[in-house]
């Protein structure tokens, strides 16, 4: 059976209420789609209900779903698209606190920082990047995907990929250098 | 900067060049070459220090506990799936009124009118054949999620997008036939102003030379599971004459994404 077809098989078998396949589908695909949602989105608690909801809606949208690309490329979609929607929601509502790890005087924060993995002036530098330069390096540079797997993943052709994923490190270097001056 | 020489510089600053000559000599040749060079060199050392991002234990049983929860307060809807005859039936039966129709057109002797009976019956016909009912279960969730084709396509490949594509085609429609009406035309100087501000917008979305021309919703998006709030802009070549050839392209507002072009 192909991983595609075996896919489709548990997402039906996820629709019929069984709980194996929904656990072995959520264990192969979770950290991932965390992953990305943590750094696109640049905080923990933001990403932890961004993965939640990339699941419900990949679980519900499973009748969509005909096996022609992998259940991972079709999720991580779904997921790029889901932290989209939550920044677009986060700029309509009043300017947000920051989190909590930019408190340096929060005892908490530093557990925070160390178990983000990345600093946090460069988490800031990234959370400047516009969503669709973020995405690009996010999948490409820290999560590691192919160009064509990445431009796939995000919908768009390979060369809009390479030009996102080149002006995104301009932009970060840009974002990093000012840090430093200042 | 050209293509080749971003390739090029891109390629350097990832050392995945197996000859670097040309690449050294570019660097060297040019200034803003260097600069980028630099950049690119400094991202990626920057990003190469990202630790892996993982989930505890912890988050991981409560990720489970509540999206399982979620699913079973909402059941997961199933792929709809008909018996193979189901298929057929309609055609069977398209088949048999046209059969029908021709026998009696012909008994009456009017060949010509039989004729331009069953090129009319045709369409709906072949409606019944390819129709097909879509299950849609959320108005709640995803509002990007009916933008997600199931082979990573954009959304306007995607066959279940064709309400939001037939309503990009009409604003083009409108906008090439000088019909349509923007909020900058409506609202003066100032939303002109901001339309003007769309500028660097359409930079990201990869549109050099577009200007933004007018902004629109899609006011029948709730129903089919889309956010009615999301703002599209319009975008068409700068100094160019609108007429039926002229591209006309949807940026989606909020993040500067080119959702569709129509031409």
């Amino acid at each position: 059976m192909t991983t595609a077809a075996k896919d489709a098989e548990l997402l039906a078998r996820i629709a019929d209420g069984d709980h194996e396949a929904f656990t072995e589908v959520m264990k192969a695909h979770e950290d991932r789609v965390f992953s990305v949602c943590l750094r696109i989105m640049g905080d923990r608690d933001k990403a932890l209900d961004t993965t939640q909801e990339t699941f419900l809606t990949a679980f519900r949208k499973a009748h969509q779903f005909e096996g022609k690309s992998t259940f991972g490329t079709w999720v991580y979609r779904i997921a790029v698209n889901t932290c989209y929607d939550q920044i677009r929601k986060q700029k309509r509502r009043a300017t947000e606190p920051m989190p909590d790890y930019f408190d340096p005087a929060d005892a908490s924060a530093q557990e925070a920082v160390e178990s983000a993995g990345i600093r946090p002036e460069l988490q800031e530098a990234l959370s400047s990047l516009p969503p669709e330069f973020r995405s690009a390096i996010v999948l490409s540079d820290i999560e590691g995907m192919s160009l064509p797997d990445a431009a796939e993943t995000l919908g768009v052709p390979v060369g809009t990929m390479k030009s996102r994923v080149f002006r995104g490190r301009r932009l970060l270097a840009q974002h990093l250098g000012n840090q430093n001056a200042t | 900067m050209r293509k080749h020489e971003i390739e090029l510089i891109t390629a350097l600053a990832e050392g995945t060049l197996d000859d670097e000559t040309r690449a050294r000599a570019l660097i060297d040749s040019s200034s803003k070459a260097q600069a980028e060079y630099e950049a690119q060199k400094t991202a990626l050392a920057a990003l190469a220090e990202v630790q892996p991002a993982v989930m505890s234990e912890i988050e991981k049983a409560t990720l489970h506990r509540d999206t399982w929860t979620a699913l079973k307060a909402q059941p997961v809807a199933a792929k709809k799936t008909s018996p193979w005859y189901y298929r057929w039936s309609y055609a069977a039966a398209g088949l048999f009124v046209v059969v029908g129709l021709l026998a009696f057109l012909n008994t009456n002797g009017s060949s010509s009118d039989s004729a331009a009976l069953s090129e009319q019956l045709g369409a709906p016909q072949t409606a019944a054949d390819t129709e097909e009912t879509v299950v849609v279960d959320d108005a709640d969730k995803g509002a990007e999620a009916p933008a997600i084709a199931e082979d990573g396509a954009t959304v306007d490949d995607a066959g279940s997008e064709a309400p939001i594509i037939g309503f990009f085609n009409g604003e083009a429609s409108k906008l090439r036939d000088g019909q349509f009406r923007s909020a900058a035309a409506t609202e003066g100087d100032e939303q002109q102003s901001v339309l003007e501000d769309q500028a660097e917008c359409l930079i990201r979305a990869d549109l050099e030379g577009y200007e933004a021309v007018g902004e629109v919703s899609f006011a029948d998006a709730a129903d089919y599971g889309l956010d009615p709030d999301t703002a599209y802009l319009l975008a068409v070549p700068k100094d160019e004459q609108l007429d039926e050839d002229t591209p006309v392209a949807f940026v989606e507002a909020a993040t500067c994404a080119l959702v569709h072009t129509d031409e």
